[in-house]
């Protein structure tokens, strides 16, 4: 028989993703033996976990690793990716527990699931084998249909799963057809090799045609999970019908995966830059428009969030069509700050559950005068999705209108430009109702609860600190552009 | 194109051909004189009683899908087994590795539902009502 | 001094003291008023409010005087805190400027600043949320030293925006009193219509980044013609952005409106904001990068001329209004008209002589103003005061010599500064429609010694509203008597202001010095001496001309008030109303931004939904056979979206194939 080849494995490449996926493991069995409704210790191990698996991933930054037969690596991006997911999902689950008791959730189940869609988003961004990629998509989107499902007394958070699995399902398949033509026009499901056959390929042949294809149906499956128009539709619907922590999960660590393997896809596919960027354009403009537009006339604090989610998406896709080092570091940036920004915001919603969980803007009138910490920090984190100065969301679209006009996207800026002041309209809006009068008489007031406190702090600082001194972050996220583009592999493999 | 797909499409086309041919020609060719009785849903000579669109309980499903996990984990088990003895040293230790990471990870899915009594055909709480009701008697 | 440079680490303790004051107050300022008291916790907060802009004043001068030591060239230095942003060869410091120009304004604001300081620590003495007042404050001062020192756009925009934040929050400052409806939307419409003219201020920033590559004032300055070119679409573009920024901060046609109600704010912040320096950012804008908008001289006709325009507008609107601060607040509309007037026909310098002596007796007329309104309770209609001259004589003579100054009588500083800019206007060959703006400006010279003098005489020396109305059956007079004038603070800041008013431009440093200090950098760059108003021809002809406007416009004044308001005037009829009104203008735009606003997002709404759900329905008619064969899915939308999806990976492919394919 053939001799079996035993793959060199460089493990600490593999660590952070494995702490992860060991501390779900070990938070599923811990709650089989917990009394019910005991969900300290499974937060609390979460917790250890996502830190642990943070300084291994910190540890590994500088390295570019690539390992266990070519399916998994390390890079600086993977590093900054992974590590705003962490950030995400500790946040996430640091306030969740408040708010699934208020809402009598009491279900173990929400931890290991978390830990479990954490470590599919670290493996989407972490390979570029497709292969894997599309196995950390659907660990992170099977986990989520869960979690969106997890009101399960309520209709509505019912309608959302099943609509959002329908559509994920749906997507997944286009992903996993363009997987396959790819395979079958270069016998390899590694995003990488897909230019070298691409410049290799003679025209009008058959490869040729299944190339163009395969990355079409990729660029389907991943918008979807970005929430780009027009493959949007479910973020709305999903977005209100979830339960608030589901929502911020997903908004937040959803986005991150998907935009780093489209930043990895179509970094990869630059000699193909005449055929996707004139379909990124348009999903960028459309993106733009429609997410901005229609969010300002929503009235609920939740829809409007997801469709100005589709018009961030909208500016990250700006940033992917001009492909130049500025707008690439925008994207990184961006992804960063947007984490903080949508965890936060829907994370005070989350409050919301107390008052009968209505987020309609209406209820969020005279929030200041209820939780005043609570509507000064929805403040700050709108000023900063509205990207005004000095908040991290200013210098992400800075970063990204200087790469559109660097990139020669002088129409995708000004579009950028302009959304950007209607998208300060409807959250200026929602800032101004936080401050003005409730409609009824004021409720009591009301205590922040003590993780809340923190996470809020935790976004807040991170905001302003990035707002103030945004150099760190766009020097590192630079370099790990810059380092991409060399494209200097360490290959630890073989025999 | 590939040339050597061609006889499957023309396997493909040949299915396709065959099965119109069988279906349509009984329906064109066989005559029809429907009564009540004819269309009734055949259930051994007794009058059917309701649809015969029911509902199933959500435990087959369930069950059905379990079943699926472990089937596929037999499926992966055997054939390791089986190899396993013929591979050389130095790679038997990795490999049983894996087949070990596997197995504990189903291990640990077995415990979750044993535990959380998805193997349990009744309701647990249905069962605890009736068997309060059999104690009241 | 032996130094051969400029102290440039001041910047950093000019900046810092006042932002420290704000720190403290905010921190600690409640807990103080708590814990020593009232009466202590409030004084410790006015002194240290008031103690950090004196200080902030006195680095300045310190800064002078150095710089007065120096060699004219050697009067310009750059301080780099940091370095802020590198974006490929793009590079943005964190920089300010220390030039003549910034330390003549950093003087205005930390001067007249430090004296309202004063002023509000006896006029907010009996204002329950005194140490928030004060943190407002000194953050405003922050800022606009930030702005008046900035070394580039960005920076000058952190201070452009963070004065416009502290005069929001300052106009709102009573949000909890009766009126507080008004207050909150007088503070919004400020912000709000400010926001139009940032929009100008970022796109002439963009644009000029694109182009030039960098920020800095200074390079951009240097480069402006030669890298923009003279008389180009480009530079006009520019030139006028910057202009429609500057439109908006400093209350200029077609954005004048938010300062009138601006009013709505504590007196002190009136004086100091709304008249003294925030809104004469504009005015420094324009001249801190004048060399952009000599290079665009259709622009400079633009400036010119809604300087004019807006001269006599405002100062006929302030001819119906009823309130006392609303008249000064025009007024000062009307006199940053005269600002632009001048800048527009190329004497920069003459623009930031008249913001200076203009800071000096407006702030005098607005602080006479609260003092009067100390007095009375916080009743402000014109119509009802008279004769306060026997309550208020300090007040009366300080006011007085306001008018004066206002007014354009010699010797007061407003002589000086008014003369220049008319002799420049007059001097001037920028266009052929200078004649007209020349008489303009002496016809606003009129209307401004009439409305002032209608309202000095009103209020301090007609009779009282009281005995009047006895036979003009008015209302019931005020309730209260008039109180007296109590705080010395507030006359002691009267009198050094009125101090001022009188020696500034002549005595102090006299108008020469100005225009001397002044040289290295508002002479124009591009502008020929022949454009230029700088021949003494017209002199006589001039003065002779602005002064008998000024003295008709006193003597009308004192005839028609002789005795108090005529009552077709106090009833607001006939051109009254149509004054009143600000000629309908405000109106207008209220309408304008309501209904407009309001059908523009219904239109946008409706496209929205009418055009979404059109098409979604459009789909489904089309693909109902379709539909109905995949009923399996889950019925209701979730059809649709896939469908969606379906279609859009379609568009994809086919649009990759066409572009891809080859």
């Amino acid at each position: 028989m053939e001799a079996l080849n035993i793959p060199q494995v460089e493990w600490s490449a593999l660590l952070p993703v494995l702490t992860v996926v060991g501390a779900a493991l070990l938070v599923l069995i811990l709650e089989l033996f917990l009394p019910r409704g005991q969900h300290t210790p499974l937060m609390l191990v979460g917790l250890l976990g996502l830190g642990l698996a943070g300084y291994f991933q910190l540890a590994l930054w500088g390295a570019s690793l690539v390992t266990w037969a070519e399916t998994a690596l390390s890079d600086n991006i993977a590093v900054l990716l992974n590590l705003a997911i962490l950030v995400s999902s500790g946040l996430v689950l640091l306030f969740a527990d408040d708010y699934l008791r208020a809402r009598n959730m009491r279900y173990g189940e929400f931890y290991p699931l978390l830990l479990f869609a954490t470590a599919g988003a670290m493996l989407m961004i972490s390979s570029t084998n497709l292969m894997v990629v599309f196995l950390g998509l659907e660990v992170l989107s099977l986990s989520l249909y869960v979690l969106t499902g997890l009101a399960r007394a309520e209709v509505r958070s019912e309608e959302a799963a099943l609509k959002y699995f329908l559509l994920g399902a749906f997507a997944s398949a286009f992903f996993l057809y363009g997987i396959a033509l790819l395979y079958g026009a270069q016998g390899s499901v590694d995003m990488r090799v897909i230019s070298a056959s691409w410049v290799a390929s003679m025209p009008g042949k058959m490869t040729n045609a299944l190339l163009v294809a395969s990355l079409a149906l990729m660029l389907v499956g991943l918008g979807f999970k970005a929430a780009l128009a027009p493959f949007h539709m479910w973020t709305p619907d999903v977005y209100q019908g979830a339960p608030t922590v589901a929502t911020a999960y997903m908004a937040a660590v959803s986005k991150v995966a998907a935009f780093g393997v489209l930043l990895r896809l179509l970094s990869a596919a630059m000699p193909m830059l005449d055929l996707w960027s004139p379909i990124m354009w348009a999903i960028a403009l459309l993106s733009m428009l429609v997410g901005n537009l229609v969010a300002l006339i929503q009235r609920d604090a939740k829809r409007m969030l997801a469709y100005s989610s589709v018009g961030h998406a909208g500016y990250l896709a700006v940033g992917l069509v001009s492909m130049n080092m500025t707008s690439l570091t925008g994207v990184l940036f961006y992804l960063v700050a947007y984490a903080l920004m949508t965890v936060g915001a829907f994370g005070v919603l989350s409050l919301m559950a107390r008052a009968g969980d209505a987020t309609t803007v209406d209820a969020l009138r005279g929030l200041a005068r209820r939780q005043p910490f609570a509507a000064f920090a929805m403040a700050i984190l709108m000023l900063s999705l509205a990207g005004i100065p000095p908040t991290a969301g200013f210098w992400g679209k800075w970063y990204l209108f200087l790469g559109a006009l660097e990139g020669g996207q002088t129409l995708l800026a000004i579009v950028l430009a302009l959304t950007s002041v209607v998208g300060a309209a409807y959250y200026l809006r929602l800032t101004f109702s936080l401050y003005a009068d409730a409609l009824e008489a004021p409720a009591a007031r009301w205590s922040v609860p003590a993780p809340m406190v923190v996470c809020l702090l935790i976004c807040l600082i991170g905001l302003i600190g990035l707002g103030i001194a945004p150099r760190p972050l766009a020097e590192s996220s630079r370099q790990a552009v810059e380092r991409m583009a060399n494209g200097e592999w360490q290959v630890v493999s073989g025999e | 194109m590939p040339a050597e797909y061609v006889p499957i499409l023309i396997l493909f086309g040949l299915a396709a051909v065959i099965t119109a041919v069988m279906v349509g020609g009984s329906w064109l060719l066989g005559p029809r004189r429907p009564t009540p009785a004819k269309t009734a849903p055949y259930e051994c000579g007794i009058t059917p009683v309701g649809s015969a669109r029911e509902r199933f309980p959500v435990h087959f499903y369930l069950t059905a899908m379990l079943f699926i996990i472990f089937d596929v984990e037999i499926a992966f088990l055997y054939p390791f087994f089986v190899m396993v003895r013929d591979l050389p040293t130095e790679a038997r230790g990795f490999v049983i590795g894996v087949a070990t990471a596997f197995a504990t990870l189903l291990i640990i899915t077995f415990l979750y539902e044993l535990k959380k009594g998805a193997l349990e055909w009744e309701d647990p709480v249905e069962h605890r009502r009736l068997k309060a009701e059999l104690k009241n008697q | 001094m032996e130094t051969h440079r400029l102290p440039t680490e001041l910047v950093i303790f000019i900046l810092g003291l006042p932002f420290a004051g704000c720190l403290f107050h905010a921190l600690f300022g409640g807990w103080l008023v708590r814990v020593l008291g009232e009466r202590a916790g409030k004084w410790l907060v006015g002194a240290v409010g008031t103690g950090v802009v004196f200080a902030a004043l006195w680095l300045s001068i310190v800064l002078l005087q150095t710089m007065l030591n120096l060699p004219e060239e050697a009067r310009r230095a750059n301080h780099t805190l940091a370095d802020w942003l590198a974006i490929g060869s793009v590079h943005v410091p964190f920089e300010f400027i220390i030039d003549p120009l910034s330390v003549l304004m950093c003087l205005v604001v930390t001067g007249i600043g430090g004296l309202i300081h004063l002023y509000a620590t006896g006029y907010m003495a009996e204002d329950t949320d005194y140490p928030r007042f004060f943190t407002y404050f000194n953050l405003f001062i922050f800022f606009m030293l930030t702005l008046v020192l900035a070394g580039n756009f960005l920076v000058m925009f952190i201070g452009w925006e963070g004065v416009g934040l502290c005069s929001y929050l300052l106009i709102g400052y009573f949000y909890r009193n009766a009126d507080w409806k008004y207050n909150t939307d007088s503070a919004n419409k400020a912000f709000i219509v400010n926001r139009i003219g940032d929009l100008g201020f970022l796109l002439a920033m963009f644009i000029i980044l694109v182009i030039f590559g960098s920020l800095s004032f200074e390079e951009v300055n240097k480069r402006a013609a030669e890298v923009l070119g003279v008389g180009t679409g480009i530079a006009t573009a520019v030139a006028l952005l910057l202009f429609l920024a500057a439109t908006g901060k400093s209350a200029q046609l077609p954005l004048y409106f938010w300062l009138p109600d601006a009013m709505a704010g504590p007196t002190p912040v009136s004086a100091l904001i709304h008249a003294a320096t925030m809104v004469t950012a504009g005015v420094y804008l324009l001249t801190r990068v004048h060399p952009l908008f000599e290079i665009a001289p259709a622009a400079m006709v633009v400036v010119a001329v809604v300087g004019a325009f807006t001269a006599i507008f405002a100062a006929s609107i302030a001819l119906g209004q009823t309130d006392i601060k609303r008249v000064l607040a025009f007024s000062t509309v009307s006199q940053l008209g005269y600002m632009f007037l001048a800048c527009g026909v190329g004497a920069f310098w003459v623009g930031m002589f008249h913001v200076a002596t203009h800071a000096f007796f407006k702030a005098l007329l607005f602080l006479g103003a609260g003092s009067v309104l100390i007095a009375l309770h916080h009743r402000g209609d014109i119509r009802q005061m008279g004769g306060l001259r026997r309550y208020l004589p300090i007040t009366a003579a300080t006011m007085v010599v306001g008018l004066l100054a206002i007014s354009g009588f010699p010797p007061f500083s407003g002589y000086w500064s008014k003369e220049a800019i008319l002799l420049s206007a007059y001097g001037s060959r920028l266009t052929e429609w200078i004649p007209l703006l020349f008489w303009i400006g002496i016809a606003t010279a009129l209307l401004t010694a009439f409305y002032m003098t209608r309202l000095t005489w009103l209020v301090f020396f007609a009779p009282s509203f009281a005995s009047a109305s006895t036979h003009t059956g008015g209302e019931t007079p005020p309730g209260h008597a008039p109180g007296r004038e109590r705080y010395w603070v507030v006359l002691g800041v009267l009198i050094v202001l009125a101090i001022g008013s009188t020696l500034f431009g002549w005595v102090l440093p006299s108008e020469t010095d100005i225009h001397e200090f002044l040289k290295p950098v508002a002479t124009p760059v591009h502008l020929g001496s022949e454009m230029l108003g700088e021949s003494e021809a017209g002199k006589v002809l001039v003065t002779g001309a602005a002064l008998l406007a000024a003295l008709l416009g006193l003597g009308l004044g004192i005839a028609r008030y002789r005795v108090g308001m005529p009552p077709r005037e106090t009833q607001l009829q006939g051109l009254w109303g149509v004054l009143h009104r600000q000629w309908g203008y405000d109106g207008a735009m209220r309408w304008l931004g309501v209904q407009l606003g309001g059908a523009f997002a219904w239109v946008i709404g409706v496209l929205i939904e009418g055009l979404i759900d059109g098409l979604v329905d459009l789909v489904g008619v089309l693909t109902r056979e379709l539909g109905n064969l995949v009923r399996g899915l889950q019925s209701g939308y979730v059809r649709s979206y896939a469908l969606m999806m379906m279609l859009g990976a379609l568009i994809m492919l086919i649009v990759a194939f066409i572009y891809g394919w080859r």
